[in-house]
């Protein structure tokens, strides 16, 4: 379903990821890597933060390069470290991005019920804890209908109800999205199967058996 | 509305909350210091001369040079990543949401031209009005074409960081341009803006110049601006000292070598300008005015580059110092202290805050 060919990024003259040719069908891929390995940077590029010679698209058809509004309708980021802005509320930022990506007040509904923010929801984001501003971040992927949602850290800073709330989200999700998520945690402790395994490693994108 | 209430207090608020130090002393001269005949006076002769309206047409274009810089920060902050989501709304949701945010922004300039069009329109001066009404509606229109354009394109740029990046290579190797290298390196549309700025400026003064209405002061005040100008560029290159090498201070150098190799960097600064002033300086004034002056910019940047190791760049009222700094510096010019004068004492200072800053910092 997201397939990226010619990939490479570099900073500078310092060259970062090179990936010839990968496809990501429909599931859940867990891509690991070491500190500063480029699990963030490929995610930034994947979601159209970045910018990267190469191609990204969705099914084939949809290309970040020549149609970047589309494809990043599709494409939902949730940061390993989320910042909002302080004077606003999870409430505004919610609705904003729902607004944007078209999602139900249905949708907006239970995943703040899931998510469990409605204690939180009307508060300035100065008032958050890493986990409340990650779970604000989690909600906000999960809004409108994308095709790929990529997770950075996803299961650090929440609690055990949020974790398994996440984990029953993204086996809610799998069926017809694609989930990238990195972590550093030990795989017995996250709930969530894999349907394959990434390691980034000398700047290339490399599958483990 | 709701959604266009949010973009107002994340841009809008947030732009006059962090400029209200320069809105505060605007009002300040406004109302302090012009009566209100004064200002009808001012309006009027504004009104009746294309020339004034040009001038005060590009004043508010550096304003909105400034708000359109915070839209375009604000847009690629990582806190704010969530608001590039705009781009999803329809198209003529988004042009009512950026248009109402960027009249908001130039809530100043459209209450002025206002003010203004009135005289306009009582002395018939329809040509006037008509370049007014443009600016208005372009300032306000543009800026949203290059914001959607924003928002849909990934923030980083890779191929231009390269470019800048070989480019660099080719200028980095000698000590001596490092920090220019620097300043090109990481801040070059601001070292691009100031230049054009501060190039314009001295070009408009030598221009307009005329040796026999006026005297001597005419060319200091524009050097005074000129000068002014390069703070922006002289507090980059302050900083590139203070954070980006700071293991100079372990350099077996004496205060007076490492003075001299910043002041080095500050000669490199404003060379564009010295070139200019050569090309352009009235060929009706003495050749010795040309070198005062060369001296008394020299040492209004030197001066500025030392004031930062006694006040930290980022100390919240500077911009009022360096705003009565200028304004000193305008009152001895039109006192007719002689700029040479002026120069000896700024670059006493100079020295003086130089040696002894470094003599402190390697106690």
């Amino acid at each position: 379903m997201l397939s990226i060919s010619d990939y490479s990024k570099s900073y500078g003259f310092e060259p970062v990821l090179d990936i010839r040719k990968q496809n990501f069908p429909v599931g859940n891929h867990l891509i690991q890597g070491s500190n500063g390995s480029g699990k963030t940077t490929l995610f930034k590029s994947i979601a159209g933060m970045l910018k990267f010679d190469g191609e990204i698209a969705l099914q084939g058809e949809i290309s970040l390069v020549k149609d970047p509004v589309k494809y990043r309708l599709h494409v939902s980021y949730c940061e390993a470290e989320p910042r909002f802005p302080p004077f606003l509320t999870a409430h505004d930022l919610i609705s904003f991005v729902a607004k944007a990506k078209k999602a139900s007040k249905q949708q907006v509904n239970s995943l703040i019920e899931a998510l469990n923010l409605d204690s939180f929801i009307h508060q300035p984001v100065k008032t958050y804890s890493s986990g409340m501003l990650k779970k604000t971040s989690l909600l906000l992927g999960f809004l409108g209908h994308p095709r790929v949602i990529l997770l950075d850290e996803p299961f650090t800073t929440i609690d055990a109800d949020t974790l398994k709330s996440l984990a029953q989200l993204i086996s809610q999700h799998q069926q017809g999205c694609v989930f990238l998520i990195s972590t550093h945690q030990d795989l017995k402790q996250i709930p969530v199967n894999f349907k394959s395994t990434f390691f980034i490693d000398n700047k290339k994108l490399n599958i483990r058996s | 509305m709701r959604y266009t209430y949010i973009l107002l207090k994340l841009i809008a608020k947030q732009f006059y909350i962090q400029n209200s130090g320069i809105f505060l002393l605007f009002l300040f001269f406004g109302l302090g210091f012009l009566s209100g005949k004064e200002h009808i006076a001012l309006a009027s002769s504004i009104a009746q001369s294309p020339a004034l309206l040009f001038y005060i047409i590009i004043c508010w274009s550096a304003y909105l040079w400034a708000s359109v810089r915070f839209v375009q920060e604000a847009i690629a902050s990582k806190e704010n990543l969530w608001v590039r989501n705009i781009i999803f709304f329809k198209a003529k949701q988004q042009w009512i949401m950026l248009i109402i945010t960027q009249i908001v922004l130039n809530a100043p300039i459209i209450a002025y031209a206002g003010f203004i069009s009135i005289f306009i329109a009582k002395y018939n001066q329809w040509s006037n009005l008509a370049m007014l009404t443009t600016y208005i509606v372009l300032s306000n229109l543009l800026p949203i074409v290059f914001y959607r354009k924003r928002l849909a394109a990934p923030i980083g740029d890779n191929k231009s960081s390269r470019l800048k990046v070989r480019a660099n290579r080719l200028i980095a190797t000698p000590v001596w341009l490092w920090s220019l290298n620097s300043l090109l390196h990481n801040r070059s549309f601001l070292y691009l803006i100031t230049k054009t700025l501060s190039i314009g400026v001295l070009i408009a003064f030598t221009t307009i110049d005329n040796a026999s209405v006026y005297d001597w002061r005419w060319l200091s005040i524009g050097v005074i601006l000129v000068s002014m100008i390069n703070i922006t560029l002289i507090t980059e290159l302050f900083n590139f000292f203070k954070r980006d090498v700071p293991w100079m201070m372990n350099m077996p150098l004496s205060g007076l070598e490492r003075t001299f190799i910043q002041w080095n960097s500050l000669l490199l600064l404003i060379l564009p300008e010295g070139f200019v002033f050569i090309k352009y300086f009235p060929k009706d004034r003495p050749l010795g005015l040309f070198v005062e002056l060369t001296i008394f910019a020299l040492s209004i940047c030197l001066s500025l580059f030392a004031s930062f190791s006694v006040l930290s760049p980022e100390a919240d009222n500077n911009l009022k110092k360096y705003f009565f700094f200028a304004i000193i510096l305008f009152l001895l010019c039109l006192f007719g202290i002689p700029p040479t004068l002026s120069a000896f004492l700024l670059f006493s200072f100079t020295l003086t805050v130089h040696v002894s800053h470094y003599k402190i910092n390697l106690e």
